[in-house]
């Protein structure tokens, strides 16, 4: 049975103020056909735009925690290096009497 | 790895945008008398944001424009082509293959491709988008910037550096099997630590240098002292961080990818809060109580004498009513967020207006 503009509206706001997000969200993809066009093709276009601003947002995060990962590679690099030269320092002294 | 499917279909990537091929004479022309167009529409807004001539936008609306009104509004729409221009750029960046995998996650947008074939739906989305460019810029720019991240993802900046970040990954030597047992630690600290654990003695770095105890315990100079124990314990702290880095960016196992996504970019400072369902749905809840539709409407259609207009001036009456609900909503709602849920309601409250 295809439900009117009415039924479809409120349907949902009854779903939405149960504060019930998982059913107005199965509500909607259930019964997008239903819906007249105009409300339908926004619908698509919020899942739509919020899909691509999650990505970006991903991605732009991944993006930072990369560069901060790299940035820690080669921190760890130079600490070590001089690490290794203390230790050489250290052993030259010796090797010179002069510690 | 979770990237894979972006790396794969940012290879396809849209053809260039079309551009209007009628001249600009006759697109004026066919926009000025179809006014209840969304093309109209978007006009609309945009001489009005324009704020040059407050005056004009609405004589543009109300079909009652004076003499020289067609000279001012032809200038404003040059740089509404513009825009539109900037739109098409926009939205024509959406690839069918992007569409198919938000699909995927998405139930709604799986119902759409079964109504729609792929093709529509991405021509659905250039319209979206259209509009949101023209009433809210500030949702245009999140969608533009969004796009561009992955540009650089995909030829970029961010592209080198995922390179590179592939490339650190795959010389850990981690044996395939005990990789995948790590990415099944829930926990992310748990996973960082045998991550670390599993990668150090693969990595030169990590390893530190060889009885470097002793030699501390042979330093007579107390600053060299020091400061040796200093970078042994900045190591220690870099061995932490890289395998928090690890936990973040190993995407191998499906189950731990979306809240690995969700905490990179929990980690991002938002430009703005986006309004929870919680929010949204106290906020119907309230506005329904203060502002019934049916009866504002009647009392709106009342005074603007809808019953005896014409068919194009009703639509502009049932336009300006929608903006009216619309903008209360938003008041109502101010300091919440914006976001899906916003929206979402706002096209179901933009239906119910137009529900005769």
């Amino acid at each position: 049975m295809t439900n009117t503009p009415t039924q479809l509206y409120d349907e949902v706001m009854k779903l939405a103020e149960a504060g019930d997000e998982a059913a107005v969200e199965k509500f909607l993809s259930d019964h997008l056909a239903e819906f007249p066009e105009e409300t339908r093709n926004q619908l698509v276009g919020i899942y739509l735009k919020d899909a691509i601003v999650r990505e970006g947002e991903e991605v732009r995060a991944r993006a930072d925690a990369e560069s901060a990962m790299l940035n820690v590679v080669d921190d760890t690099k130079k600490v070590r290096r001089h690490i290794e030269n203390q230790k050489r320092i250290g052993e030259l002294k010796q090797q010179l009497g002069t510690e | 790895m979770a990237l894979e499917g972006l790396r794969d279909d940012l290879k396809a990537a849209a053809g260039p945008a079309s551009s209007p091929e009628r001249p600009k004479g006759s697109r004026f022309s066919d926009m000025m008398q179809n006014r209840t167009s969304e093309d109209s529409a978007n006009f609309l807004r945009w001489v009005e944001n324009s704020g040059t001539d407050p005056e004009l936008a609405r004589r543009f609306a109300s079909d009652s424009m004076a003499a020289g009104d067609i000279d001012k509004l032809g200038q404003h729409f040059d740089g509404f082509e513009q825009r539109k221009g900037k739109v098409l750029e926009v939205a024509g960046q959406m690839t069918p293959q992007q569409i198919l995998r938000y699909a995927e996650n998405v139930p709604l947008l799986q119902s759409a491709i079964q109504l729609k074939d792929v093709a529509s739906i991405a021509s659905v989305f250039k319209d979206y988008l259209g509009r949101v460019a023209f009433r809210e810029p500030a949702e245009f720019l999140k969608v533009e910037n969004a796009f561009d991240n992955l540009k650089s993802f995909r030829e970029g900046e961010f592209k080198r550096r995922d390179e590179e970040i592939q490339k650190q990954l795959a010389t850990l030597g981690v044996p395939e099997g005990k990789w995948r047992e790590i990415m099944q630690v829930g926990d992310e600290a748990t996973r960082g630590n045998a991550l670390t654990a599993a990668v150090k003695e693969n990595l030169w770095f990590w390893q530190r240098p060889m009885d470097w105890r002793k030699t501390v315990a042979r330093m007579t100079d107390a600053r060299e002292k020091a400061d040796v124990e200093r970078l042994v314990n900045e190591l220690n702290q870099r061995e932490k961080e890289m395998g928090e880095a690890l936990g973040l960016l190993a995407d191998e196992n499906a189950t731990i990818r979306k809240a690995v996504n969700q905490e990179l970019r929990g980690m991002r400072e938002k430009p703005e809060k986006e309004m929870s369902f919680s929010d949204a749905s106290d906020a119907v809840k309230n506005f329904r109580k203060t502002f019934n539709v049916d009866v504002e409407r009647d009392k709106f259609y009342n005074k603007e004498g809808y019953a005896g207009k014409t068919p194009k001036e009703k639509a502009a009456i049932t336009r300006s009513f929608n903006d009216l609900v619309d903008q209360k909503f938003r008041d109502s709602v101010k300091g919440k967020g914006e976001g899906k849920w916003l929206e979402i309601f706002l096209a179901l409250f933009g239906m119910k207006v137009k529900i005769a």
